[in-house]
């Protein structure tokens, strides 16, 4: 018996060497030595941004990692992946061994093991023709109107990282970008190359949200802005990523003059617990955070985990400065698939949401395509031509600005953030007239809708969320929603709340554009 | 106000909560409540919650070697496919016990027909192969190797001791006939065929993917017997936490 016990043993083991070679960023305590290159390494218009926010022209984040400690370390590793200026570190495969004595080095403040998996978003679909939907992408966002005002994200540089560029060069729907010369630089982080148009076209669908043009429709609304497109997801060929190649063309792309950086990927379940996703946590979440410090407005998509096991936000979607977008139905209401906010410590995401099923382009054309991965880039669009309008604006500012311009603003809840953006926005004022009014009579609560157009057109959806600002969730004292839902208003006739489930709660309710809520 | 006119309001008013109680209030259509803990949320759903089930598929094939005297007929390709509801109860974050209840179809080509003497075959019978349709029931433990890395099933290998019921069986052999055509002739639930298979199975996996390798100590035959150690691949189906 114990035989065969080897045996299988054996097999199994043999099956496994080869999957426990880990890799891991060490992080080291200073730069001392490290040549400054920072003059050369920055792009010109890395400097003017920095400048023009008020920013210091440098910063020692920007200085290269120290050459001798670089050596040292590699010394004793299997393979160098990588370095991070931002964090000050190296990323290497090693073995328990090296790692070590790698920890014995002085300079070493500490070792982490890196993340492997990624949880890709959804790609293309079925192809279909669908114009209608083409155009609607656009004017769900009110795009005509910076169409008619000229703006078209000029002057603004956008870096898009993800899993491969194929066939964007050959694209109807993309060919212009490149007679106009306005892809600037590509990098392919596994390959070390700038062919980045191989391998995999969900970049090739994602560019295409941001500045695609098909048979005279815009597919994406910054028509005019400049693109850097790095590569690091290997999405097809084995489902799996590294957060390190993703960090180190984020600081790729400041390098290079980046004034807004989309991505449209999200780590889930693979490596973390959503009790994780507190912008803390994950190296890509602070390094998010970082790029907004340097002046760079980052869009996150939400993640594709609506429906799945785990349904919240993925990293770096959870970082405090990254434009969180989600995605909705024609309708404007949540695509089910569309992860769910707030982040593990109650903060609000998704801060906005665009259409989830678009048109994206193709080699040979375009063809339907959804996920978060989509809607993000239609926001990124957005906000490139809102920069273009509001030049002296910080990204935060811009940031805040993308935020205030949703549909449902200031309503906003865990499944919808704050809506999706208009362009309308910024050119007039909002008429806020009343669409409902709120009465409370004696346990209840009683909405008494003002605007009846429903009953006409058949489509009308009333927001509701339920405040607790003495919300004491794992110590937590901030403002958060506790509850909140969506009413589809198809009677004549007033909605009623229990109020006394609601005691000590704010509930606030949004109907066509009025918010207005009730304290109990 | 007169009394008629306050009870007539108040009549309104429950009149119009109950109409928009039942059935004829407006329409609910999203309905999200906040989780109060992440952690706890984290064990009440995903892989790492205390019970937790998913479908498997796996497929085997019989490795052609003896490892005991009495696994004396060769054999051709032959496969086990295997079709289970795995249910993992955590004990701790390193530990679950696993019962498995499940379908599997086996199928053995046997080389040579001399070697099935039991059977009592005419040694002109040519192209011999058993099938078996078996309930099976397996339990065990699971360890998993990285409890502390995200809420997936991780890497982890699983030992289980199982027990099938082959419901049915049939042989099936050919005879040439003289002209030139055969005769295919097939025995179901044959004697020496045995009803009850237990042995051991070890299992490696890295989330939804697995290796395996199962051992029958039970004997196919009654005297000869056919090899025992079957190896194969798993993988669960339908499960959208690994997409």
């Amino acid at each position: 018996m114990i035989r065969y016990i080897i045996i299988l043993l054996t097999f199994l083991i043999t099956s496994y060497v080869g999957v426990c070679q880990e890799k891991y960023w060490v992080f080291l305590s200073d730069k001392a030595h490290s040549v400054d290159d920072r003059s050369t390494y920055l792009d010109s218009r890395t400097i003017d941004r920095r400048i023009k926010m008020g920013l210091p022209k440098y910063d020692s984040k920007d200085l290269p990692i120290s050459n001798s400690y670089f050596e040292l370390i590699s010394q004793n590793t299997v393979e160098i992946k990588g370095v991070s200026r931002w964090f000050n570190a190296i990323c290497c495969r090693a073995n328990e061994d090296q790692i070590k004595k790698i920890k014995s080095f002085s300079f070493v403040k500490d070792v982490k093991r890196t993340v492997k998996h990624l949880n890709t978003c959804r790609t293309v679909s079925e192809e279909i023709s669908m114009n209608n939907l083409m155009e609607r992408q656009i004017t769900s966002l009110e795009g005509q109107y910076f169409y008619k005002n000229n703006l078209t994200g000029k002057g603004i540089r956008i870096c898009v990282i993800d899993g491969g560029f194929k066939g964007t060069k050959e694209s109807p729907a993309l060919k212009h970008l490149f007679e106009n010369k306005q892809v600037l630089k590509s990098w392919d982080f596994h390959h070390k190359t700038e062919n980045v148009y191989r391998y995999n076209n969900h970049g090739t669908a994602v560019l295409s949200c941001i500045a695609g043009k098909y048979e005279n429709q815009i597919m994406g609304l910054a028509q005019s802005s400049e693109f850097l497109l790095a590569r690091t997801e290997r999405v097809l060929v084995e489902n799996e990523s590294e957060e390190e190649l993703w960090l180190m063309a984020m600081e790729w792309a400041d390098a290079n003059g980046a004034d807004i950086i989309n991505t449209s990927l999200g780590y889930t379940s693979d490596e973390y617990f959503n009790y994780q996703m507190d912008g803390e946590t994950s190296l890509i979440a602070r390094a998010v955070n970082l790029a907004a410090k340097k002046g760079i407005l980052v869009l996150v998509s939400a993640g594709n985990s609506g429906d799945d096991d785990w349904k919240y936000i993925a990293t770096p979607a959870d970082a405090d400065s990254a434009l969180t977008v989600g995605a909705v139905t024609g309708s404007g209401l949540h695509r089910d698939f569309s992860s769910f906010g707030p982040t593990s410590d109650y903060r609000m995401k998704p801060n906005v949401v665009a259409f989830g099923d678009v048109m994206g382009a193709t080699k040979n054309g375009i063809e339907k395509a959804y996920g978060t991965s989509f809607s993000c880039p239609l926001v990124a669009g957005f906000a490139a031509c809102v920069w273009e309008k509001h030049p002296n604006k910080s990204n935060m500012e811009i940031f805040k600005l993308v935020e205030r311009s949703g549909s449902l603003f200031p309503y906003f809840d865990y499944a919808h953030g704050f809506g999706i953006p208009k362009a309308s926005f910024f050119f007039k004022d909002k008429e806020k007239n009343p669409t409902f009014k709120i009465r409370k009579v004696k346990d209840s609560v009683l909405v008494e809708i003002l605007d009846k157009s429903y009953l006409n057109t058949g489509t009308q959806y009333m927001f509701m969320h339920v405040e607790y600002d003495q919300f004491n969730y794992q110590k937590n004292k901030r403002k958060v929603l506790e509850y909140y839902e969506t009413i589809y208003l198809h009677r004549d006739i007033p909605y009623v709340i229990n109020a006394s489930q609601y005691k000590d709660r704010t509930l606030r309710f949004h109907l066509n554009g009025y918010t207005e809520k009730i304290q109990l | 106000m007169d009394i008629q006119k306050k009870y007539s309001y108040k009549l309104i008013f429950i009149f119009t909560i109950l109409i928009s109680k039942i059935g004829f209030s407006q329409k609910t259509i999203v309905k999200e409540k906040v989780p109060e803990d992440f952690r706890k949320f984290n064990m009440e759903n995903g892989p790492n919650k205390k019970k937790y089930s998913f479908l498997e598929f796996s497929v085997g094939t019989l490795l052609p070697i003896f490892l005991n005297r009495d696994e004396s007929i060769s054999i051709k390709s032959s496969f086990e496919y295997q079709l289970s509801t795995n249910f993992k109860r955590k004990i701790s974050p390193v530990l679950s016990i696993t019962n498995i209840l499940g379908i599997s179809h086996l199928r053995i080509q046997a080389k040579n027909i001399y070697e099935l003497n039991n059977f009592g075959i005419s040694s002109s019978a040519l192209d011999p192969r058993f099938r078996m349709w078996n309930l099976m029931y397996l339990t065990g433990f699971r360890f998993n190797i990285d409890p502390n890395r995200g809420n997936q099933i991780g890497k982890y290998i699983e030992m289980n001791l199982f027990g099938f019921y082959t419901g049915i069986s049939t042989l099936r052999y050919e005879y040439n006939t003289n002209l030139n055509d055969k005769t295919i002739i097939r025995e179901r639930n044959p004697n020496p065929i045995s009803n009850l298979h237990y042995g051991f199975k070890m299992k490696l996996g890295i989330k939804s993917k697995s290796i395996f390798g199962l051992y029958r100590v039970s004997h196919f035959l009654e005297n000869s017997d056919i090899p025992k150690l079957l190896v194969g691949f798993s993988s669960t189906i339908g499960n959208k936490t690994y997409r």
